[in-house]
Formats: structure tokens, C-alpha cells, sequence
């Protein structure tokens, strides 16, 4: 086995592992020590991953689903921290990042197989326009965990439920500048490869879509302080038009971004 | 004004998000500006309404102009309605009264002078906006209270330069053979030198790369590579490599086996010259990627720029003194067209010539749209991650009281106040 698969199965069995401990033990500094050891040996995997196909290591989708969870522990490490041991953020945020894993994990064996970079890849524009995406999909994901969990707590305790929503609209005003980095930066590339900025190609145009719903949720709390649960409605909306943007478009729609 | 605010309304931001949402996503799903067959075939129940509702091209319907006008007017309203009054509050910030101050819950009282303060504050990014016999106040991040207005305006310039680009941009597509020229725009000549395809170990393409002569009145203004993420650009022109294809009237060799008894001979000809070798004479001088005979009208055609069914003519000079010429198939070694008492003919494989699709482009449009989408980055991090912070420093007998408000950044702005008293104890 090669190292990167190692220690990408090795934070896999971890994560199992922190999801029943969450459940036996409430220690703060078990759970933050594995959260932490699991991020190392994600941050290992992919960037062994990188030097053992001497390219950049997030070109296609098993590599991006790895990606995005390794970023989901970061975030998830931030806020169960941030918010002070509330412990349901890890018991329901783990099998949100499982379930991306395992679908990385399931994927036929050519999207998984590391592959040369097409020539519309070769820029560094890669880097920079992928990075901040799913920088951004990381954190709409776990402002979604989050969403669920203030729902879960509005009616139990509300001050629990009032600090989980300030805490979902942190990471939205963290994570919508660097989507729209992200798209912005996409579009330079494509002027680049393409020969033309925006192309309404369907990734692009439903890009645009979860632009919009967040801007949406950004406008109705910011502007008249929607908090309870309608702007954590526009999260859900928000999510799911994510993961049809990044999974269901490559999947149900041609494009100009089928490799990714 | 009244107009203004109506169109500036939150109720028509969230009304148009949700509409252009559907829309956009709609147009994402169903494939844009395809013939009305395509539709007919994809989608048998729906193509009616596909057609009449012009969901076949939405992005250029009346529905969705109207709608991306209505959202312009919408952010300008709002940009024109709020950057007035977010002006005023910084320009006419008001003093405060002693007890209004005390009131907040974040104002604290401290021992010390006023240029100490003054100048602890001025350490810290606070700038003295007005000062009085009251007191003095102090802001910082004027630039996140503009921070949405801003992101506003790049919004507007993204939307001007997309609409420049739809109406006023063009493209057009040339295709090149190797050592062809073509005739640009005002005089510009480009020559394509060479087009190859390196390729990756497995054989998977690496790049296409099209090597290309920039001229004006015979003077040479640039050579170079044109490649896929590396256009050329001269002046408002940029120069992409669009496509590559096979040639379907030249290939470059074309290689023949000839065989008498059990003895094999292979001859790597060069297409379209005269070739001597062994004894041999060849000349290959026609090339067919999909060869067809029309029975009817005796003609032969290729049926495809495809390469299904490649056949090459060529004229035979054989050892024994003999010539013969005719077509020669690579599929169809049993169809020997081309005779010779003792040797036989095969075509066997071929060496191609791609040509390069380039594609010259032209959009006034994009750097307005650029400007617009930095801007738009900025604005967001300046609304996002540069807090508005005013605060008011009164004198009230031998202490001062310090006070203030914090716009999108309350929570370290509480901590500053507490770090205030603590260093002025």
C-alpha cells in the first residue's frame, strides 16, 4: 500500500474511532487530541498524495472528496472549540465527513486512479481557483452540520441554539468571500483556457446559484436579522445546491468541467 | 426617492435571488442552443414548453434580460439609497451625552490624560474624527462600513462588462495545416510553423501546441507557442488554442508493404513525392479519410473527415519493370486493385497531419468584468473582515470615559474597551 492510502485509512479508522469514543467519553481533550491527529494524517495523505504523482494533489473528484473532509475536521475542530464543547458537533459532524469519505471510497476505479493532468489543468490558476472552492464547499458543509444542530437545539436551549447560529453565520461570512474568490478566480482561468470568462457552462451556472442563495441568507440577516430558523432554511437550500453543483453537475450534465 | 427605496427593497433582492436562482438552474440543466431536434429527441413531453418558454436558450430570453435589469436597478437603488446615508453617519458623527455613554454596556472609565490616550488609540488604527470641549471621537475600518456598498458597485461593473461582452465581443475560428497563413484583422498575418501533440507516458495527450508566426507588411512581430492556458495576445486580440483535428485530404508518410513469396518489404513513403527505393518507384498523391464510390455518378468522395475508411492512390514502379497505379485500402488488403505478376501491395498504416483549430477573440467587455469581480473580493473582505469602530473619550473630572460601538465586530471591540482599563490601571 502506498503511504498516502495509509494514512488516509488510518484518519478513516480514527474518525470511526472518535465517533464512538464521542459517545463514551465527554472529554474535551481526547476529542480535540484526535480531531488534531486526524488533520495531520489528512493533511499527510494529500500532500504525499502530491509528491507521489508529482502534480498538484486535488485534480479529480476522489481527490477533492478527500480534500474537502480533511478541511471538514479543521472546521469542526474550530468550532467545537469555538463553542465550548457542545458535544453533538462532532457526534453529528463525523458521519457527515464519514459519508463523504465513504463516498470517495466507493467512487469506480478511474475517477480514484491518479491520472497525468490534461492540458486544460496545466496552470496555476488549478491550484488557486480549486483550493479556495473547496475551501468554501468545506465550510458550507459544515455550517450545514451546524444548521441541523441548531434545529435540533432551538426548542431544548436556546442560548446553546443562539451561539450555534452565530457560529453558522461566521463560517458563511468565512466561507462566501472566498466561494466568490473562487468563482472570480475560475473565471480568469477559463478566459485563459477557454477564451471566454463565463461560458454558462452548468458547473458555472450552478456555481452562480449557490452564490446566490448564500448572498441571499447574508442579506436576510444581516439586513433584517433573520436568525432562528428561516436563515437556517437558506443554509440547507444552500448546501444542497452545493453538492449538486459539485457532484450532480459532473455526473448529470455535460460541461466544460466533466473531470472535476 | 420614494421610487429609489422601492427599488431598493429587501423584498425584491430575496423575490429576484430566488427567481434568477431557478432560472439559471433551470439553464444549467437543460442544454442551451441546441437545434430544436435535439430537444425533440431528450425530451419527448417537454419540448413544447422547452421551445415556447425559450428554456432552449434562457440566458438570452426576454425573461431573463428583463429580470437581470430589474436586478441592476435593484443593487443601484441600493447602493444609491444606502451610500448617502452611510455617508452621513461618518460625517456628521454626532457627540454623544456623558450618561449615553455610561449607559452602554461596553464603556469603561480609566485614570490618565488625553494625549496618552489620544496617542495609545492612534498606536491602534483609530484616527481622531471630532474633538470639542466635551471630548473627542476616535473611528477605525471606515472602509468595512462601505464594505457592502462596495461590493455593490463591483456587482454593477460585473453586470456592465458582461452585457459589453455579450453584444459587442466576437470570435472567430480558423483552422490551420502546418505551413498554412491566414489573414487576421487590419493587415495581421499568422502562420502556423507546426502543431504537435506531446504525449504523457501512458499516451494520453500532455499538450497541444501550435507554433505560430505573427507578421504585419511582412514584418515579423512574434513567434512562439500557442497553447492550451497560454493564448497569444496582441493589442485587443488574444489568440487561443481552440481545437486540433486530423486532415482528411494529406497524411505526412504513408507506409506500404510489399510482399513476394514469404518475403516482406516495408517502405515509409512520403506523401506527394516521388520515392525511389530498392528497385521500387513510388508516388502517393491522393489521400481519402472515409473512402466511398457513388456507382450512380462514378465518383469517389469521403464520406466523413473521419478517418473510417482511409485509402491513399498511388502509382507503382515494380522491379520488374512494370507500373500500375491505383487505390490502395488500409481495411481491405484482398481488394488489389494495384497488379503485379509477383508482388503484392499493402497499405499498411499512415502518418496523419493534424491540423490546429485557433480561435481569435475579441471582448471589450472583459476588464470591466474583472475590475468588477476585485472589487466585488474586496468589498467583501472589507465588509466581512474590517470592522467599524467609533469611539467617543470624555472628559468627566480626573478620569475620562471611553465608549463606542463597533459595526460587525462587537465581540473583540468589548475585548479592546477591557484591554483599554487594564493598561490604563
Amino acid at each position: 500500500m502506498i503511504l498516502s492510502e495509509l494514512f488516509l485509512q488510518s484518519a478513516f479508522l480514527l474518525l470511526i474511532i472518535l465517533f464512538f469514543v464521542s459517545f463514551v467519553y465527554d472529554s474535551r481533550r481526547i476529542i480535540i487530541s484526535l480531531l488534531i491527529l486526524i488533520s495531520i494524517l489528512g493533511v499527510l495523505s494529500i500532500t504525499l498524495r502530491g509528491f507521489e504523482n508529482s502534480r498538484f494533489p486535488v485534480v479529480n473528484l476522489y481527490e477533492s472528496l478527500i480534500f474537502i473532509s480533511v478541511l471538514g475536521v479543521f472546521f469542526l475542530l474550530y468550532v467545537f472549540i469555538k463553542l465550548k464543547n457542545i458535544i453533538w458537533i462532532v457526534r453529528l459532524g463525523l458521519p457527515v465527513l464519514f459519508l463523504i469519505l465513504g463516498v470517495a471510497t466507493i467512487l469506480p476505479p478511474w475517477d480514484k486512479t491518479p491520472h497525468y493532468l490534461i492540458p486544460a489543468l496545466q496552470s496555476y490558476w488549478l491550484y488557486i481557483h480549486v483550493t479556495a472552492s473547496f475551501v468554501s464547499y468545506s465550510g458550507f458543509t459544515v455550517a450545514f452540520i451546524l444548521g441541523i444542530l441548531f434545529l435540533f437545539y432551538n426548542k431544548k436551549n436556546r442560548v446553546k441554539a443562539g451561539n450555534i447560529e452565530i457560529m453558522v453565520y461566521k463560517i458563511i461570512a468565512f466561507s462566501f468571500p472566498v466561494l466568490t474568490f473562487g468563482i472570480f478566480t475560475g473565471a480568469i482561468w477559463a478566459n485563459y483556457a477557454w477564451g471566454s470568462y463565463w461560458s454558462w457552462d452548468p458547473k458555472e451556472t450552478w456555481s452562480l446559484v449557490t452564490w446566490i442563495i448564500y448572498a441571499g441568507y447574508l442579506h436576510t440577516r444581516i439586513i433584517r436579522g433573520w436568525r432562528g430558523r428561516v436563515g437556517i432554511y437558506w443554509v440547507i437550500a444552500g448546501f444542497i445546491v452545493m453538492v449538486f453543483t459539485f457532484i450532480g453537475v459532473n455526473y448529470l450534465l455535460p460541461g466544460l468541467h466533466s473531470y472535476l | 426617492m420614494t421610487l429609489l427605496r422601492r427599488f431598493a427593497s429587501l423584498r425584491l433582492t430575496v423575490f429576484l435571488f430566488l427567481v434568477l436562482s431557478l432560472l439559471i438552474g433551470v439553464g444549467g440543466i437543460i442544454e442551451q442552443g441546441k437545434n430544436i431536434d435535439y430537444y425533440v429527441i431528450q425530451y419527448p413531453k417537454l419540448y413544447n414548453y422547452i421551445i415556447n418558454f425559450h428554456l432552449n436558450n434562457i440566458f438570452h430570453s426576454y425573461l431573463f434580460i428583463i429580470l437581470l435589469i430589474l436586478f441592476s436597478i435593484n443593487i443601484l437603488s441600493c447602493f444609491l439609497v444606502r451610500l448617502p446615508v452611510k455617508y452621513k453617519a461618518v460625517k456628521d458623527i454626532k457627540f454623544l451625552t456623558v450618561q449615553q455613554l455610561l449607559n452602554k454596556k461596553n464603556t469603561v472609565v480609566i485614570n490618565g490624560n488625553f494625549s496618552e490616550i489620544s496617542k495609545y488609540l492612534k498606536k491602534r488604527g483609530y484616527w481622531l474624527r471630532k474633538s470639542s470641549d466635551m471630548g473627542a471621537i476616535f473611528v477605525k475600518g471606515i472602509i468595512g462600513w462601505f464594505g457592502a456598498e462596495i461590493v455593490h458597485f463591483g456587482i454593477i461593473l460585473i453586470i456592465i462588462g458582461g452585457i459589453i461582452s455579450a453584444s459587442l465581443s466576437y470570435n472567430k475560428y480558423f483552422v490551420l495545416n502546418p505551413g498554412e497563413e491566414t489573414s487576421l484583422f487590419e493587415g495581421y498575418k499568422l502562420k502556423l510553423d507546426n502543431f504537435e501533440i506531446p504525449l504523457y507516458k501512458d499516451g494520453s495527450p500532455k499538450q497541444y501546441l501550435s507554433t505560430v508566426t505573427l507578421a504585419k507588411d511582412n514584418k515579423i512581430l512574434w513567434n512562439g507557442d500557442i497553447y492550451v492556458n497560454k493564448p497569444l495576445q496582441f493589442g485587443k486580440y488574444w489568440i487561443y488554442q481552440e481545437n486540433y483535428g486530423l486532415n482528411s485530404d494529406k497524411v505526412k508518410i504513408v507506409k506500404l508493404e510489399i510482399i513476394k513469396d514469404n518475403n516482406k518489404f516495408i517502405f515509409d513513403v512520403p506523401f506527394g513525392k516521388e520515392y525511389l527505393k530498392d528497385n521500387f518507384s513510388f508516388k502517393c498523391s491522393v489521400f481519402i479519410s472515409d473512402f466511398v464510390v457513388d456507382i450512380k455518378n462514378k465518383t469517389i468522395y469521403s464520406k466523413s473527415p473521419q478517418h473510417n475508411n482511409p485509402a491513399v492512390y498511388c502509382r507503382i514502379g515494380f522491379p520488374d519493370g512494370t507500373e500500375d497505379e491505383n487505390w490502395i485500402f488500409i481495411k481491405y488488403h484482398d481488394m488489389r486493385l494495384i497488379k503485379n505478376k509477383y508482388w503484392k501491395v499493402n497499405f499498411i498504416e499512415y502518418t496523419p497531419i493534424y491540423y490546429s483549430g485557433l480561435l481569435i477573440r475579441v471582448d471589450y467587455g472583459k476588464n470591466i468584468f474583472f475590475l468588477g469581480g476585485i472589487i466585488v473580493i474586496l468589498g467583501l473582505f472589507f465588509s466581512f473582515y474590517i470592522p467599524f469602530n467609533r469611539i467617543w473619550v470624555y472628559r468627566s473630572g480626573n478620569e475620562y470615559v471611553i465608549g463606542g460601538i463597533s459595526f460587525k465586530g462587537e465581540e473583540n471591540f468589548d475585548k479592546f474597551l477591557e484591554k483599554i482599563k487594564d493598561d490604563f490601571k
